[in-house]
C-alpha cells in the first residue's frame, strides 16, 4: 500500500479529511481488506490511548510542592528578597491558622496582596 | 479571605475568580487538585520524573502570572496543561530531542520504515487486556517512542488536537504530523501485540 494511502486512511480514521474525501476512502476501506486492517488498528490504537491516559501521583507533599511555586510566585512578583525562604511569621501563621477563626493583625501577610499581573493579551483558550 | 475549609467546598471557576482577584490560598487549592494532572502529562512527555516535577511547577508559576488571562473558555485544568505542554515543548527543542527536519529525514528515523512495512496483523491489539493493566503497558510503549512520535501522540490522543494545531505547536508541517502520527501509531501497535505475546506464554 502506498504511504500516501495509508495516510490518507489515518486521517479518515482521525475525521481529518473533507466529505467528498473521506467517502473515497470509505469506499476504499469497505472492499479492500488490507486497508479495512490497517484502519481497525488505527481506530484500536487511538481509542485505546484516548480511553487509558497514564496517570501519575507526585509522591511529594503538597506543603513542599506548594512551597516551591509559592516562593517564585513572591520573589518573581518582586515582592520579596529574591532568594529569601517564606518569613518566620509566615511559617508562624500557616502554624497557628487551623487553630483559629479570626486572623489577628499581627498576621497580615508580609507581602502585598499577590494580583495576577494584567496582560496585554486577551487570549482565550489558546495556550498562553 | 475565606479559611481553607471553605475553599475546599468551591467549585473551580469560584477558586479561579478569587485567584484572579489575587488571593493565594485559593490558587493552592487548585494546585492541589490538579497537580497530579498537570504532572502526569509532563510525565508523559518529557519522560524523566524529576524534570516533569519542575516543569509542572513551572506552569503552575505561569499559570498565576497569566490567570488575568483566563476567561474560562476551557477548563481550568485544560488551560494549565495547555501551558504546561508549552513548556514541555520549550525545553524538548532546548534539549534538541524535537526536530523540525523534512519528511526525508524522517523516514531515515530508525524502525519508521520499519513500522510502515509491516502488515497491520493485529487489528485489535489491545484486546483481552485488563484496564489497569493496558494503561500500564501503554504507558511502557510510550516511553519506546522517539520525543518526537511521542509527542505527536500526546497531543492528538490526549489533548485531543488536530493536525494543524499540532504542526503549530510543533513548529513542523502537518504532513511530518500526520507521518510522526502514523509511525508512532504502528509502532504502538506493534509494542502492545508483542507485549501480549510475551505474557500469554
Amino acid at each position: 500500500m502506498k504511504h500516501d494511502l495509508e495516510l490518507q486512511i489515518q486521517a479518515w480514521v482521525d475525521g481529518e479529511l473533507p466529505e467528498r474525501e473521506a467517502r473515497r476512502i470509505a469506499q476504499r476501506v469497505a472492499r479492500d481488506a488490507e486497508a479495512a486492517a490497517l484502519a481497525a488498528e488505527l481506530g484500536c490504537i487511538r481509542q485505546a490511548l484516548s480511553r487509558h491516559k497514564p496517570s501519575r501521583a507526585l509522591d511529594e507533599s503538597r506543603q513542599s510542592y506548594w512551597g516551591k511555586i509559592e516562593r517564585r510566585i513572591r520573589r518573581e512578583a518582586g515582592v520579596c528578597r529574591a532568594d529569601s525562604p517564606l518569613p518566620w511569621y509566615e511559617h508562624w501563621r500557616k502554624h497557628m491558622e487551623p487553630a483559629s477563626a479570626k486572623k489577628s493583625p499581627l498576621v497580615t501577610p508580609p507581602c502585598p496582596p499577590m494580583t495576577p499581573p494584567p496582560t496585554r493579551s486577551s487570549a482565550k483558550t489558546g495556550a498562553p | 479571605m475565606s479559611t481553607d475549609p471553605d475553599r475546599l467546598a468551591l467549585r473551580d471557576s469560584d477558586l479561579v475568580r478569587l485567584a484572579q482577584r489575587g488571593d493565594l490560598a485559593s490558587f493552592e487549592e487548585l494546585v492541589a487538585r490538579h497537580r497530579d494532572a498537570i504532572y502526569a502529562r509532563a510525565c508523559s512527555m518529557m519522560r524523566n520524573e524529576e524534570e516533569a516535577r519542575d516543569l509542572s511547577q513551572d506552569a503552575w508559576v505561569k499559570g498565576w502570572q497569566k490567570l488575568a488571562q483566563f476567561q474560562g473558555d476551557s477548563s481550568f485544568v485544560t488551560w494549565m496543561t495547555r501551558i504546561a505542554i508549552n513548556l514541555c515543548l520549550d525545553q524538548l527543542r532546548k534539549q534538541k530531542k524535537l526536530r523540525t527536519e523534512s519528511l526525508d529525514a524522517m523516514e531515515q528515523d530508525g524502525g519508521s520504515s520499519v513500522e510502515r512495512r509491516m502488515p497491520a496483523a493485529n487489528p485489535n491489539p489491545t484486546a483481552g487486556l485488563e484496564r489497569a493493566e493496558l494503561r500500564e503497558r501503554i504507558d511502557r510503549a510510550l516511553a519506546r517512542l522517539s520525543h518526537e512520535q511521542r509527542t505527536t501522540l500526546v497531543l492528538h490522543e490526549f489533548e485531543e488536537m488536530e493536525y494543524k494545531e499540532i504542526a503549530t505547536r510543533m513548529k513542523c508541517s502537518i504532513g511530518t504530523v500526520m507521518s510522526r502520527l502514523f509511525y508512532a501509531r504502528r509502532r504502538m501497535a506493534s509494542l502492545l501485540a508483542g507485549l501480549r505475546r510475551k505474557n500469554s506464554k
